[in-house]
């Protein structure tokens, strides 16, 4: 009896910690076979349902760059918490979207988690495509003077208000051009009746608990610098520590009070941003230009008769420059794990498949799907799509994939005005862009409280900005962010400031 | 009570009691060959991962290797501890923790055992079954979606003459009083509580039921026969039989007194209520599951745990003192 309790005994263990050493070790994925290759991708998807794998445009797409692709989808929402978890567990896919720099996706770019991919850039005849690579932006994406990815390109004079141009004609107003006009549509969309329906049921622009977007388009206009400037002394500092950041903030508190902004602004989700504005309560957003566009669109159904106009910027008065908010030129960028991308060579095939997927051929599977069957090309070679839930399905999510650093060829054309005046905000934006000169630097205190920093600046910002505490509170909260570790980020960014060579001081 | 006084064995008698044990183990083999999947349970997902915590004494950061060439570098004792508490916000952090454990020890603690009570006196079997299953409901509702419902509800007017939520509207209409149930710093407190009320109170009733449905039926019918009537049969004999099991969930509610879970609260911060509802929860969400800084985020986990030693066990020892059983 005995000896049988001693045998279970053992065989159960043993078995227990079999499963465990085998759970423990992984296998290091084996490089990619060239005779049947196969890339694992992990990207963000936005749609419920993104393309899958047997999805006809996929596989299409597959056939053309010359592998198997193996895409896990992970919902934007919680993307970040996704990487942080892949990085944990050490298990990568062998290309990785990275969506922002949190500090363990910097602490492992220096341990050497994922190939330095600096020098590719400059390989034109391997990589034609990538070594179009905007230096500007592969710069911003570095860490320690080091590309550790191949960013998704973005429009970088992205910036624009949308605005109700029925409402301006009613009311015979102009297209604002300083701040003072602006703030005299806003508040003639509240108060001359803008609807003519005879009721005080319409307000001026609809912000909400994202301040951050409408705040800094607003402080750039005014003269503040966008995320950090150069101050008087020739050091860097956050845009928050010049007096015209103060400007905006007074500002948004002033609209604020009058009610030319929602009142319910801290507590109004971003998701809904577009609600009031379709259903015909506030007539102005200040986001990204192409914003216009989707309210031109789903604003007819509503309201035929709504005009949706756009412009990039107001300037502070007559004579003051044009500042324009840039983006960063980028959305997030791929890296390369060396746990999964093992060799040179496998490096060189997984580079080699995102520079083809930088071909037109590539780009438009990813953008529009098949040609024929996910769209038409009509007369002047516009691309005409075609909106049946199960084609759009196909290739959904998958521009998700595209870096975009060729642009693509084709364009849609749309049925609003409003949409072919939106490339000419972007190229007049893109004239007048304020840089940001901290924006390739890393400061590690930033990287490590950088969330808890930012957020003591959004709360005071937003409690100013709804007239909770005065102007003497803020600066206090504002002190608190330097004890807090913001006078060492201050610190180490100057610090690499001055290292840097390549910027002109 | 008096202390029982240590009995010394001889080694004889040390020896026949260990024969005895082993007699005992051997005659119940198949006792403990069902208790093996879940002490082995404990041994491999509760006591091996426990090396775990040595990275709270480590600059350690998700996907760098721990064992390695890497074992030996980054160790800075207890740095993360004291950066941990010397944080401007650490007792900000404590008191929000504890107003909002706290609010749910003292006003949601006591419902599900109200609500068992009143459960247990319906005599109509198949009303008490379809009610039962009705307040189990809530329980499954996903957060996000109580967090929708209650935007919906308490939602604030965008502008003068807009309609606010429903209870918003009904608040005012009643009271005159423009509730900001979202925005304002204390109010979020009762909404916390509020929903927790409604998602799991009737979940929490289960464990009751099942210790009232323990009760001696011959108690009831000597009590009927002595003429006490539902009241004081609720008073004197139910009470006292569930008094075990309730003595039980607090001790064990006050090892969970600093956790605060994040989901709910996340859905419900905005920058109005930030400053009294970020909890230790919360900010170890940010740290360790957003930014990856696994080093500190152990530390504030490995506080957290130490601290809900010690409430157990101060728990337990003053039931004990009240002359309950206690857990162990």
């Amino acid at each position: 009896m005995n000896q049988t309790w001693k045998k279970i005994a053992t065989v159960s263990i043993a078995a227990v910690m079999l499963t465990g050493a085998l759970a423990g070790c992984g296998s290091k994925t084996a490089s990619i076979d060239p005779a049947n290759p196969s890339i694992n991708v992990m990207t963000k998807a936005f749609n419920t349902e993104s393309a899958s794998a047997d999805s006809p445009v996929v596989q299409k797409l597959e056939e053309f760059l010359g592998t198997k692709l193996n895409i896990t989808w992970v919902p934007s929402s919680n993307y970040d918490e996704k990487v942080t978890a892949a990085m944990g567990a050490g298990e990568y896919p062998h290309a990785m979207l990275v969506g922002s720099r949190s500090s363990s996706v910097i602490q492992n770019s220096r341990a050497g988690t994922f190939w330095d991919i600096t020098d590719i850039f400059s390989d034109s005849a391997k990589y034609p495509n990538l070594s179009q690579a905007n230096e500007t932006v592969n710069h911003n994406t570095s860490i320690d003077g080091k590309v550790y990815g191949v960013y998704r390109a973005r429009e970088l004079g992205r910036a624009g208000v949308s605005i109700r141009k029925d409402w301006l004609d009613k009311l015979g107003l102009e297209m604002p051009k300083t701040i003072d006009d602006f703030y005299n549509v806003l508040k003639a969309f509240k108060e001359q009746d803008p609807d003519g329906n005879g009721q005080a049921d319409t307000y001026g622009m609809i912000v909400t608990d994202y301040i951050d977007g409408p705040l800094d388009n607003i402080a750039i206009w005014m003269g503040a610098p966008n995320k950090y400037g150069i101050d008087e002394n020739g050091k860097i500092a956050p845009d928050f520590m010049f007096d015209e950041y103060m400007e905006a903030l007074k500002f948004m508190n002033k609209c604020y009070s009058e009610g030319l902004i929602n009142k319910d602004m801290a507590t109004y989700s971003s998701d809904k941003w577009d609600e009031q504005f379709l259903s015909g309560n506030a007539g102005i957003i200040i986001d990204v230009a192409d914003r216009a566009r989707r309210l031109a669109q789903n604003i007819q159904s509503i309201n035929p008769d709504a005009v949706v106009d756009v412009f990039g910027y107001v300037t502070k008065d007559e004579n003051t420059e044009v500042r324009t908010l840039p983006t960063t030129g980028y959305d997030g960028y791929y890296v390369f794990p060396k746990a999964s991308v093992a060799t040179e060579e496998d490096l060189a095939f997984v580079l080699g498949v995102m520079d083809k997927a930088n071909e037109q051929e590539a780009l438009n599977l990813m953008n529009y799907g098949i040609e024929g069957r996910n769209y038409e090309l009509d007369a002047d070679g516009y691309v005409v799509k075609k909106d049946d839930a199960s084609l759009t399905k196909e290739y959904a999510d998958l521009n998700q994939f595209a870096t975009g650093i060729i642009a693509t060829d084709l364009k849609i054309r749309y049925t609003t005005e409003v949409a072919e005046k939106i490339d000419k905000v972007y190229a007049d934006n893109r004239e007048h862009v304020v840089a940001n000169p901290a924006e390739p630097y890393v400061s590690d205190t930033y990287s490590t409280r950088g969330p808890q920093l930012d957020a003591i600046m959004k709360e005071a910002d937003t409690k100013f900005i709804v007239g909770q505490i005065t102007e003497e509170e803020w600066l206090a909260q504002r002190d608190r962010w330097l004890q807090q570790g913001g006078q060492q980020v201050i610190d180490e960014l100057n610090e690499a400031y001055e290292a840097d060579t390549s910027v002109q001081k | 009570m008096a202390k029982a006084e240590k009995v010394v064995l001889s080694p004889e008698e040390k020896a026949l009691a260990k024969k005895k044990r082993w007699s005992q183990i051997r005659r119940d083999k198949w006792m403990y060959l069902l208790l093996l999947p879940g002490f082995l349970y404990f041994i491999i997902f509760k006591i091996v991962p426990m090396w775990g915590v040595l990275i709270s004494f480590k600059d350690y950061y998700a996907g760098i290797p721990f064992f390695g060439s890497n074992f030996f570098n980054g160790w800075i004792g207890f740095d993360n501890f004291i950066n941990f508490f010397s944080d401007s916000s650490f007792l900000q952090l404590l008191r929000n923790t504890l107003i909002i454990s706290g609010m749910n020890i003292i006003f949601f603690f006591p419902l599900p055992i109200i609500l068992a009570l009143l459960l247990n006196e319906i005599k109509v079997q198949w009303y008490k079954k379809v009610l039962q299953t009705l307040v189990y409901v809530p329980h499954f509702v996903s957060m996000v979606v109580i967090a929708s419902i209650t935007f919906m509800l308490v939602k604030t007017p965008s502008m003068e003459g807009m309609s606010g939520g429903a209870l918003y509207e009904i608040v005012k209409a009643v009271t005159g009083k423009e509730l900001n149930a979202l925005g304002d710093p204390i109010a979020i407190y009762w909404v916390l509580l509020i929903q927790n009320i409604w998602k799991e109170t009737g979940w929490g009733t289960i464990i009751f039921l099942a210790a009232l449905a323990g009760v001696d039926v011959e108690q009831y019918e000597a009590a009927i026969v002595d003429g006490a009537n539902r009241f004081q049969q609720l008073i004197y004999i139910t009470l006292p039989a569930i008094l075990g099991t309730v003595v039980t969930m607090f001790i064990l509610r006050m090892g969970s007194v600093l956790d605060t879970g994040f989901e709910q609260i996340i859905l419900m911060q905005n920058d109005l209520n930030r400053i009294t509802s970020e909890t230790f929860d919360t900010y170890v969400y940010q740290i360790g599951r957003i930014q990856g800084n696994y080093g500190y985020s152990t530390a504030v986990g490995l506080f957290k745990s130490i601290i809900s030693i010690i409430c157990i066990q101060t728990a337990n020892r003053l039931a004990k003192k009240a002359g309950q059983e206690g857990l162990f």
